[in-house]
């Protein structure tokens, strides 16, 4: 077949179109990845971070971070003195400095850092030039080995050093002196126990979804009883009534029945994982147009054989319909994690919480933690999405099945 | 011949199918008597609702699991019980509430409220006075009570933990010495416990109970509303008298003043008039209903134009690297939703944010995507495509492959471009067995309660609506905002709104059956 130039301008544009499109659609993550590695909680900023630190990562691993933060004060004629949070420094004028290290920090927090240079500072508080810096290590005297590239205190000793302070270039309008002020950041949230929480709660439902949806749709496929289409055609209806729509039912519902059974009452995993079985119609839509595929002759021939109902089911069905149930199993598990109502309604101790709702504490209207969001996000968002591409290959037939045929 | 193979086979062992029989027996024994205890609980504790329902399904459990007639509802009852209890119950008791006054200013029922009069006392003047103290005995307290006349103590036979939350009598006994075997607590362990300590009736060796008059001190007292003619209470202490008031719920004294707690009382249909006539309430239910409208069809229609282009250009065998094209399309439907919606609530952060950074940067213009009502429902529309598409190209992608390739190659000898290809072949071939999903899709957009809530919750608020209204609630979220937003907490308002959605979905969801001609069980071959 001959090809038009024509046709290779429009499989070009076929391309640029989809390139274009999966730009719009991956810059947010990008985006998303860069603010989890910037310094504090900035949103502005460019997409590679000019300043990238992992303190967040930190954070988001539930350990404590242990950063510096540059500081500065002018020289002029009299000795300047400050705390780097190492110790009390004083730097005299012509440049000598002392540090006496403070006795009493606490030692999970070691090595701690800090440096000492100087830089001369245009009008506008622009740098014209900087010294190079001395970095200071405070460490318990027997790790002393480790820090051979800095110079090295420990707890309550003194160190003295000399600071070269060239004059002054030109255009600089001030002499500062540069610090590296130490400081400990310790995470807020239990993000490692909210992923815990979350797979907890997600699994077990799901496995018990999967269970009540397999019985329920062996039994209207197979099995003959009065009543099988109406219950069918309500299961459908009743599917497109999300629980977001009955909340505060659900509340009250919760509130009294913990009243009597102590495994129901709010604020317990318990209470949701069984809140969120209402959910099963889908799935059992799924599982029996599934089992419409299989041809029953083979569970015929086993009863006759004098098989139950029960047997038929275990052991010939079930094992033949393995694929469905990993299906449903992944979609029920996903969707769960996802879930945010609900979860966001019963549960209200901090360290209970499901990713979900967790991950909205790092955003309230006073106090919005970006960066810590923007890691934690990262760290638990990326194995869900892994399992979710992995099963995307079931997704077309699975979703398709859902909305029954027309 | 007979095949020895077909020979039926004879139940493995009779001894174990009569063992496992008795298992199951036993199980559903003891699952039937713990839910006719948690039954005979409810019923005891006034709940006679929750009782009933209770004491329906453990009959139903019962039967089922024993009678060999039910067998068949063995595998259905689990998965029905399921959703009877999380969906259809909860559907009901949400049009039940729509019909009461249910709020958090009438949270209890009739008798609560009257029983929480008649436990109210005062105490008396010039009675006798004591002075608290109170004494450490493992973490928990006991009351020492001092009369300021005689100098006489009294101490509490025993301790308390005071984590109660209702009234508890402590029998008190006289002594002569406060006791040296125990350390006395702080004074201002008296102002930490000042609640529980409220609700602590000390009955002194006379019989006389005293409760807290101040804050370290108790005093004989009396009860502060004795029962008057009918339902009217009287006020023991300057002699006014406040009567139920069975329409609006709650107790008013003779100048029609109300006084907390108020109770739960059926309202019939007023809340129903109230959202579709109070001037506050009805301008932006309708407001937000056909925003809800427009938000859910706009989407559905973007996405689906969206997702259908972009399943054919990646369907299109000429384009190369179609399966990392169709991966990486897939993406914003396999990141988690509470992930992508505060990413772009970052990205469109008014000051700070990357698109009106772009924007400015291009065109000199930043929109205010907080208070602007018109640019915030823009900054949905487009947040909601790009979450939405996914979903669409997964679908489109499975119905293009089930396209005949050569009803293609027909048109291509005939001399039709892709446009015409696109709109004679492929798009009548797919939209008739996507209409139902389009549909669901509407019906999901409809209440997308996420998306709003982790977004812009709803805001900004609307001029002129009470209770507070917002400018890009779905009815959802209005719903939600009425019951767990805000002072008032309006459980019965929040209900109607709800039982007009449900009206709305169930709308939707005829359309939906009526469209899909459901089938049940094997195709007939």
């Amino acid at each position: 077949m001959v090809k038009s130039k024509n046709y290779f301008l429009r499989v070009l544009s076929a391309h640029a179109i989809l390139i274009v499109f999966l730009g719009v659609v991956i810059y947010p993550m990008a985006y998303l990845v860069s603010v989890s590695f910037r310094t504090g909680h900035t949103l502005v900023d460019s997409i590679i971070p000019s300043n990238p630190t992992l303190e967040h990562w930190y954070l988001a691993f539930e350990r404590p971070y242990v950063g510096v933060n540059p500081r500065r004060i002018d020289i002029g004629t009299d000795t300047i003195r400050f705390n780097n949070a190492l110790g009390t420094v004083e730097v005299h004028p012509d440049g000598r400095w002392t540090l006496v290290a403070a006795p009493e920090i606490d030692e999970q927090y070691f090595p701690l850092e800090s440096y000492l240079n100087v830089n001369f500072l245009n009008r506008v508080g622009q740098s014209v030039e900087r010294t190079e810096r001395i970095d200071i290590v405070l460490d318990l005297a027997e790790n002393a080995r480790r820090h051979a590239d800095s110079r090295f205190v420990s707890p309550g000793d003194e160190l003295s050093g000399q600071l070269v302070i060239p004059p002054r270039p030109e255009g600089a309008t001030r002499t500062t002196i540069e610090y590296g002020r130490a400081y400990v950041a310790r995470p807020n949230f239990p993000v490692l126990s909210w992923l815990m929480n979350t797979i907890k709660i997600a699994a077990i439902s799901a496995i018990l979804i999967l269970l009540l949806s397999t019985t329920s749709a062996y039994a209207f496929g197979r099995l003959p009883f009065r009543g099988k289409s109406p219950m069918l055609k309500s299961l459908l209806v009743l599917q497109m009534f999300p629980n977001t729509l009955f909340l505060v039912a659900l509340y009250l519902l919760f509130d009294k029945l913990g009243n009597f059974v102590g495994f129901l009452s709010l604020n317990t995993h318990s209470a949701l994982i069984i809140g969120y079985l209402g959910g099963l119609a889908l799935n059992i839509f799924m599982i029996i147009g599934y089992f419409d595929t299989i041809d029953p002759s083979m569970e015929e021939s086993a009863a006759i054989d004098g098989a139950t109902p029960w047997q038929t089911f275990y052991k010939i069905l079930l094992p033949l319909s393995v694929p469905i149930l990993a299906v449903v199993f992944i979609l029920a598990f996903i969707g769960l994690v996802n879930e945010y109502p609900l979860a966001s309604v019963i549960i209200s101790d901090l360290d209970k919480m499901t990713l979900a709702v967790g991950a909205q504490q790092y955003i309230q209207d006073q106090n919005q933690l970006w960066g810590d969001f923007a890691a934690a996000a990262v760290l638990s968002g990326v194995p869900i999405t892994i399992v979710f591409l992995i099963a995307q290959r079931f997704l077309v037939g699975g979703l398709t099945a859902g909305g029954v045929k027309g | 011949m007979a095949n020895p193979n077909a020979i039926p086979m004879v139940p493995q062992s009779a001894e174990q199918d009569a063992w496992k029989r008795w298992l199951l027996r036993g199980i559903t024994a003891i699952v039937t008597v713990f839910l006719l205890y948690v039954a005979l609980v409810m019923y005891s504790q006034a709940e006679t609702l929750f009782a009933v329902i209770t004491l329906a399904f453990a009959v139903a459990f019962a039967f089922i699991f024993i009678s060999e007639k039910a067998y068949v509802w063995r595998y259905v009852f689990p998965g029905l019980a399921g959703m009877m209890l999380f969906i259809i119950f909860p559907i009901l008791y949400t049009l039940g509430i729509g019909f009461t006054n249910y709020s958090n200013l009438h949270l209890i029922s009739y008798d609560q409220a009257r029983g929480f009069f008649l436990n109210q006392r005062y105490a008396a003047e010039g009675g006798t006075a004591y002075d608290l103290s109170l004494y450490e005995e493992s973490d928990e307290y006991r009351i020492a009570l001092q009369s300021v006349g005689d100098g006489t103590f009294y101490i509490s036979t025993e301790s308390l933990p005071m984590t109660h939350e209702l009234i508890v009598e402590v029998t008190m006994e006289a002594m002569d010495t406060p006791p040296s075997d125990l350390v006395q607590a702080p004074r201002n362990a008296a102002i930490q416990l000042r609640r529980p300590l409220d609700l602590v009736a000390a009955e002194m060796p006379d019989g006389t109970i005293l409760f807290k008059s101040r804050l370290t001190q108790f005093s004989s007292s009396y009860p502060l509303w004795l029962e008057g003619d009918g339902d009217s209470l009287v006020n023991q202490r300057d002699g006014s008298i406040i009567t139920p008031d069975f329409d609006r719920g709650y107790f008013a004294d003779e100048n029609g003043n109300r006084l907390n707690p108020g109770f739960t009382v059926g309202v019939g249909f007023d809340n129903f008039v109230k959202v579709l006539t109070d001037e506050g309430i009805s301008g932006p239910f309708f407001r937000i209903f056909s925003w809800t409208m427009f938000f859910s069809g706009f989407t559905v229609v973007t996405t689906f134009i969206i997702g259908v282009t972009l399943a054919s250009l990646v369907q299109w065998e000429p384009v190369r690297g179609r399966a990392v094209y169709q991966l990486l399309l897939i993406l914003p439907y396999a990141i988690p939703s509470f992930i992508s919606i505060m990413i772009f609530r970052a990205m469109f952060n008014q000051n700070f944010g990357e698109i009106n950074y772009i924007l400015t940067s291009l065109f000199g213009v930043a929109p205010n995507w907080n208070s602007n009502p018109t640019s915030t429902r823009t900054m949905l529309l487009m947040v909601n495509t790009w979450l939405g598409y996914p979903y669409m190209f997964i679908l489109c992608l499975g119905m293009l492959q089930s396209i005949p390739k050569d009803l293609y190659e027909a048109s291509g000898l005939e001399g039709s471009g892709p446009f015409n290809n696109f709109f004679r072949i492929t798009l009548p071939l797919i939209i008739r067995p996507l209409l139902p999903l389009l549909i669901a899709s509407f019906a999901f957009n409809f209440n997308n309660f996420v998306l709003i809530e982790l977004l812009t919750r709803g805001g900004p608020i609307q001029i002129g609506s009470n209770p507070p209204a917002g400018e890009t609630d779905l009815l959802v979220n209005y719903a939600y905002r009425l019951a767990f937003r805000g002072d008032t907490q309006d459980f019965a308002l929040a209900s109607a709104i709800s039982t007009f959605i449900f009206m709305l979905v169930g709308v939707i969801a005829f359309i939906y059956l009526k469209v899909a001609k459901v089938q049940v069980g094997r195709k007939p071959h």
